[in-house]
């Protein structure tokens, strides 16, 4: 022999067998790195999910408080709303909290009347029948009003000629806004936030964001942990292995991209899992701690999806970042040192 | 007439160094292990020379430097200086791949502590080879049923390395290193873990690889049965081959083998 051909060079598909089968053949070992990362991921979703139902749920909170103080100061003018008659009117889109105070005023009054000819209405109709003409309003027991008093200024003027004597509740009026020599009898029912109050909820604001941000730091250095250790362990324990792979003609090459190939199946696999059990687990958590109403009501779910899939992706970029360097230690290894370790 | 470019560069050429039946040959090996300040002189100028198919015993004390001669002349690392030649290839000279391709056709290794992979399956163990050398899985697969059922243990592919005897496992070993039909097998005290009995299966099994396929063996041993089963014996003592004989010249009832 004059001449040593190279070791040809196995195809990428021959090396993902060998893996495959390598990951197939020691399941017990490749679960326990794989829960490594997916421990990882599971943290971060789990962390990144609970902030995501805790700021839906504020969200949803507030909009709860807003319908109910509404309907409160309702039902302190007017005594109970059951059996009553109401006349709606809208100078501009109902905001979530106005939609939902319609429906409860529907499910609570025996009447609903709306006006006619209100621009707001096209996209969001309200409830209640439509009363053909603006006089049929009269008969009613209050008139409910979306909408500032210069965005409903036409039909407050129809209200004044008509001498409608009875509550007008404005839901985006504050007490302040009213005079004592209004000729018609309104019933504010927004509350204005003073300054402080305002700066203070900015505040909270930004903390919280700090907060989030500082935790989900946190989880993300456990998870970099987490799946360097699994990727680490799982390469050096097996120099031997290695060491005797080379030894049977395995190239360099070859050996490096098995344990790519391993942490790509290893990082996408327990991402995935990951991620779902992290969410699954946060989900159930905060449904028995809000309940399951509150939590569907303002879970949004795309967001989550989004949150998800980032996750995943953090989760297998990190295996196969965490996976290069004991990759590249392993391959480059000289066979007989790779032999003599005892780990 | 002109002359051709052959018979022209013949003449300017020095001749072959090595008559073409050396397999294996090693000049000077030095080794020199550095851990921190300390040094360690594992071969000291080692030479020696294997013959096509011949059976080879390296006898030596421990710490003499056996195993670290075994991995110069197998390819599994460095010489400090010194020159090893397989099949008159200077494997300096050769690059990682080049290597690979040595290691996984021309050499089978064979190690006292067997080294197989505890996960796999004989089976699976004697076919790693022969993926890593491209073959196709089917055919691999009946190779290294043959290869099994050779060393004798055609009923047991599916058993792990763990479910077997150290005699079994070595034998699993040596159908492993005969995958891809090696011209050599290097075997690194392959019956000091196995009791007397086992170990002389080992020795006749070696033997009959020897004899059936031409392989060349080269041994380390301290074991006696081994060492007269061999073709030639080779004495390595601090680093340096200090002495090479026949079997049929030694005397094995002296002192030093008792
Ligand atoms: N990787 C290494 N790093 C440092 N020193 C080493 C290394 N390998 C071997 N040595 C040293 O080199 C010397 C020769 O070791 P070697 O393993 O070649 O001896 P041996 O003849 O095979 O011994 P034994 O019969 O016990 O297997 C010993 O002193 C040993 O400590
Ligand atoms: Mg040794």
């Amino acid at each position: 022999m004059s001449r040593v051909p190279e070791q040809i060079d196995l195809p990428l598909r021959v090396a993902a067998t060998i893996v495959v089968q390598g990951l197939r053949i020691r399941l017990g070992r490749s679960l326990v790195t794989i829960s490594g990362v997916l421990l990882g991921i599971a943290m971060l979703t789990a962390t990144a999910t609970g902030y995501l139902v805790k700021d839906g749920v504020r969200e949803e909170d507030q909009i709860r408080g807003d319908v109910r103080r509404m309907t409160n100061f309702l039902t302190s003018e007017l005594g109970t709303l059951e059996g009553k008659s109401l006349a709606l009117f809208a100078g501009d889109e109902p905001t979530e909290a106005e939609t939902r105070l319609l429906a409860e005023l529907a499910r609570q009054t025996q009447r609903l009347l709306t006006a006619p000819d209100q621009p707001a209405l096209e996209s969001k109709p309200l409830p209640g029948e439509r009363v053909p003409k603006a006089a049929g309003l009269l008969e009613a027991d209050a008139c409910v009003v979306i909408g500032s008093r210069a965005e409903t200024a036409a039909f407050l003027s129809q209200l004044q000629e008509a001498h409608y004597g009875r509550p007008v509740a404005m839901t985006r009026l504050t007490s302040e806004e009213t005079t004592p020599d209004d000729t018609l009898y309104f019933l504010p029912l927004s509350t204005e936030l003073s300054e402080q109050e305002l700066a203070a909820q900015a505040a909270e604001k930004r903390t919280a964001r700090y907060r989030v941000g500082w935790v989900l730091g946190i989880a993300l250095l456990v998870t970099l942990m987490g799946i360097t250790n699994a990727m680490l362990m799982s390469v050096t324990e097996r120099f031997r292995e290695i060491g005797t792979m080379k030894c049977l003609g395995a190239t360099s090459r070859l050996v490096r991209r098995i344990f790519l190939i391993e942490s790509l199946i290893v990082g996408v696999s327990g991402a995935l899992a990951g991620a779902l059990l992290g969410a699954l687990f946060s989900l159930a958590f905060y449904c028995i701690v809000y309940g399951p109403a509150l939590l569907v009501g303002s879970l949004d779910l795309g967001v989550l999806a989004l949150w998800l899939l980032a996750a995943v992706l953090a989760g297998v970029f990190l295996t196969i970042i965490c996976a290069i360097y004991p990759a590249s230690v392993a391959s480059s290894m000289v066979p007989a040192t790779a032999l003599r370790s005892n780990v | 007439m002109a002359i051709t470019n052959d018979k022209l560069r013949s003449l300017f050429e020095p001749p072959a160094q090595a008559p073409p039946d050396h397999v294996i040959r090693a000049v000077g090996l030095t080794k020199v292990y550095r851990m921190g300040t300390e040094e360690t002189h594992a071969l000291r100028g080692a030479s020696m020379q294997a013959l096509r198919g011949e059976y080879l015993s390296i006898m030596g004390p421990s710490g003499s430097g056996k195993s670290t001669l075994f991995n110069l002349i197998g390819a599994l690392q460095k010489p400090t200086s010194g020159k090893v030649y397989i099949d008159q290839v200077d494997i300096a000279q050769l690059d990682t791949e080049e290597l690979a391709w040595l290691r996984c056709r021309k050499i089978g290794y064979i190690f006292q502590t067997f080294n197989l992979i505890q996960v796999m399956t004989c089976l699976e163990n004697v076919m790693l080879p022969m993926a890593y050398a491209g073959r196709e899985a089917e055919e691999a697969r009946e190779s290294a049923i043959r290869k099994l059922e050779l060393v004798g243990l055609g009923h047991r592919v599916l058993h792990k390395p763990a479910e077997l005897s150290g005699g079994q496992q070595q034998r699993v070993a040596i159908a492993r290193a005969m995958a891809n039909d090696p011209a050599i097998i290097l075997a690194d005290e392959p019956t000091a873990n196995l009791d007397q009995k086992t170990g002389e299966e080992m020795i006749e099994l070696l033997a009959y690889l020897k004899q059936t396929f031409a392989v060349t063996i080269i041994s380390a041993t301290h074991d006696l049965k081994m060492l007269q089963r061999s073709d030639r014996i080779l004495w390595i003592e601090d680093g340096r081959i200090v002495k090479a004989a026949r079997p049929d010249d030694i005397d094995f009832q002296s002192s030093e083998f008792h």
